[in-house]
């Protein structure tokens, strides 16, 4: 696989530390709200990064935090008259089921911050002896910027300019050497959570929990660290400072970033109105469509949520679940006999199909073009498997596509069983067709449609599926 | 004889004539359209506010509100000019688009906010906010118009329609209306004994 590296901003051959395994580390959500759809999209796109590569044999850890304490959990914990605790737990619990929802697998391990205090501690302790971060008086631990040559080397920043830019804004700060410095540990305000800590009592800052929670579950040197590209800046810079400054190692090999989402082309913004989180969305709209709307285009690249996009993605969701449902049938009605000739060129081309979706994949995640390989399959399997087809096509047509759409984390719902009245009904007209009485066989398959099913008259019996 | 006769005519309808094009004009509505900013940034979003406002007279019980942007020179894709909220209730993202349908039965007033934004790197001389109000049968109701100015000292006014002057229009001509119709019965009265002298 290739992956384009924001740290020497160029696509690169991945190869992990250690061959055959895969270490990830996905920054995840702060727990005081729903998620939005800005945070769906890097939720997704990693989650299918991390199938790709268990598709491609590696045996992937892949971790994602939950930041359970900073100044907008405090603050809303304190609005809604709860403990911050509180707070976590329940957004902590819809995350889980807004993810389901939207089909992102649950991390290996989802760590959370309050939970490692001992961990944050050992670090910013070890920061603190190397000569890398300070104390001041006040109880705040502060990352010494200048200790870190290497500072700025993902994002491009030059220290000098940011040492200016720092000072030239109210730095109300004045325990800090540098303006550039950033908190590893603040000291406890007055109706605050807080932790024992060599410094006092306090809590640790946001940059310090991704460092020491990564490194605790992946290593000091692990392979992928990927997020939104809103963070690439400070908090991915933060984090390499404060990891590499620790261990004197390389913390990353390779750095994703995921581009940003607008709205009718509409940056997403509370003040526009535009902001909408995962469970606003799926009142309005299928989160499997949201899904293959978000793998429609390469992930770094912008991307614009529009109804008419969502409309679109509905509409190729449809286009697989009939697919799958039609090659489902076949495979149980097909007929029972070994491949012919045609047969078998087409099980070679689902071979053709499938290198490209991988080809595809392995180019730095690129989920259109592997979405255009699964449609290629669709439309091939459309034409090849139908009636007189033998099983074992329409079986490996089948197989194929559930593994390619497993990987983009598609057709998720099951065939569900129909409904005892719909079953009735194509029974009786069944029976009907029998006694070619076919103004009770149109009534019955205008009730059927009318139920939302779709009834349709094949040589091999009646094929009923859901109208979506 | 008969000249005179088609004169009389015309001047007794024609009270009626104006009452009937002042009825077909008079909605009851009145809409305006303010932008939060009088400038605009190529790519940048910005906000906008209004209202639309009926009075006693409004029969139709629902409305459409449309936007549009208006540009100079005229663009193939003008950009985007969504409603965001309608009476301080945030639309669902299905909602958010440049047109809005609503009932007006109980209600007086609706108060809209939304955001526009243009394609970037672009010249344009002169940009404008366009509100349309349409009745259910695509009849215009009422028209409002925001010009943005690009000079950022200027105040933004907002749309003022003609529909505002319907009713006072309509009550005048009401009034003419009646006069000629008292005037036309005393002239067929005096007509009429004249003849009989």
């Amino acid at each position: 696989m290739n992956i384009f590296n924001s740290m020497s901003r160029k696509k690169e051959e991945f190869v992990p530390v250690h061959e055959g395994k895969v270490g990830i580390y996905a920054c995840g959500p702060t727990v005081y709200d729903y998620f939005h759809i800005g945070n769906a999209r890097p939720f997704i796109t990693f989650d299918v990064l991390r199938r790709q590569l268990e598709r491609e044999g590696y045996d992937v850890t892949f971790v994602q935090n939950f930041t359970d304490i900073d100044d907008k959990m405090i603050r809303r914990a304190n609005e809604e008259g709860i403990t911050v605790k509180e707070l976590a737990d329940r957004f902590i619990g819809e995350y889980y089921t807004d993810a389901k929802a939207l089909g992102i697998h649950p991390a290996t391990v989802h760590p959370r911050a309050t939970e490692h205090i001992s961990e944050i501690i050992t670090l910013i302790s070890r920061l603190i002896e190397n000569g890398h971060a300070y104390a001041v008086p006040s109880g705040d631990v502060y990352y010494r910027v200048s200790a870190f040559p290497g500072y700025g080397k993902l994002s491009g920043q030059n220290m000098e300019d940011r040492e200016m830019g720092a000072s030239d804004r109210l730095n109300v700060e004045t325990d800090k050497e540098n303006p550039a410095d950033f908190a590893l540990w603040k000291a406890q305000k007055p109706g605050e959570p807080a932790w024992d800590s060599p410094w006092g009592k306090g809590r640790p800052g946001w940059h310090v929990e991704c460092s020491a929670m990564s490194m605790k579950y992946l290593g000091e040197t692990f392979d992928i660290h990927c997020g939104g590209k809103d963070l690439l800046f400070p908090h991915h810079e933060n984090e390499i400072a404060q990891s590499e400054g620790a261990t004197g190692k390389p913390y990353v090999k390779y750095w994703m970033h995921n581009g940003f989402i607008n709205i009718d082309n509409q940056k997403m913004s509370k003040s526009l109105g535009n902001f909408f989180t995962i469970r606003d969305i799926a009142k309005e709209y299928d989160l499997e469509a949201v899904r293959l709307f978000m793998l429609s285009a390469h992930y770094r690249s912008p991307i614009n949520f529009s109804r008419d996009q969502i409309e679109a993605a509905n509409a190729s969701l449809n286009r697989l679940y009939t697919a799958r449902d039609h090659l489902l049938f076949q495979k149980e009605n097909g007929e029972d006999r070994p491949l012919n000739d045609a047969e078998n060129v087409f099980i070679i081309r689902i071979k053709t199909y499938e290198d490209r979706f991988d080809a595809a994949m392995d180019d730095d995640l690129n989920t259109a073009d592997a979405l255009g390989a699964v449609f290629e399959l669709v439309k091939d399997a459309n034409v090849s498997i139908g009636e007189g087809s033998s099983r074992l096509a329409a079986e490996a047509a089948l197989n194929s596509l559930n593994a390619l759409c497993g990987v983009l984390g598609f057709l998720t719902k099951e065939n569900d069983a129909l409904p005892d009245d719909i079953v009735r009904m194509v029974s009786e007209r069944e029976e009907a067709r029998k006694n070619r009485d076919w103004k009770r066989s149109d009534e019955l398959r205008d009730a059927i449609r009318a139920a939302g099913y779709i009834i349709e008259d094949t040589k091999q019996g009646q094929k009923v599926r859901k109208d979506v | 004889m008969k000249e005179r006769c088609c004169a009389r005519c015309f001047i007794l309808l024609l009270p009626l004539l104006l009452f009937l094009i002042s009825g077909a004009c008079a909605s009851g509505i009145s809409c305006e359209i303010i932008p939060a900013d009088s400038t605009w940034i190529p790519g940048e979003s910005a906000l906008f506010e209004g209202s639309v406002t009926t009075d006693g007279t409004f029969s139709a019980s629902d409305i459409t509100m449309v936007l549009s942007l208006r540009t100079d020179p005229a663009l193939s894709e003008p950009g985007t000019i969504v409603f965001s909220e309608i009476n301080g209730k945030k639309l669902s993202i299905r909602n958010q688009k440049d047109e809005y349908s609503t009932s007006l039965q109980g209600s007086s007033e609706i108060r809209f906010s939304g955001s526009w934004l243009l394609p970037e790197n672009l010249y344009l001389s002169e940009i404008s906010l366009d509100l349309t109000v349409l009745a259910p049968d695509g009849s215009i109701l009422g028209e409002a118009s925001a010009p943005i100015t690009g000079n950022a000292s200027v105040s933004v006014s907002s749309g003022m329609t003609f529909p505002d002057l319907a009713a006072p229009i309509r009550y005048i001509l009401i009034a003419a209306a009646a006069i000629w119709i008292l005037a036309a019965v005393r002239i067929f009265i005096y007509q009429k004994r004249r003849k009989a002298k």
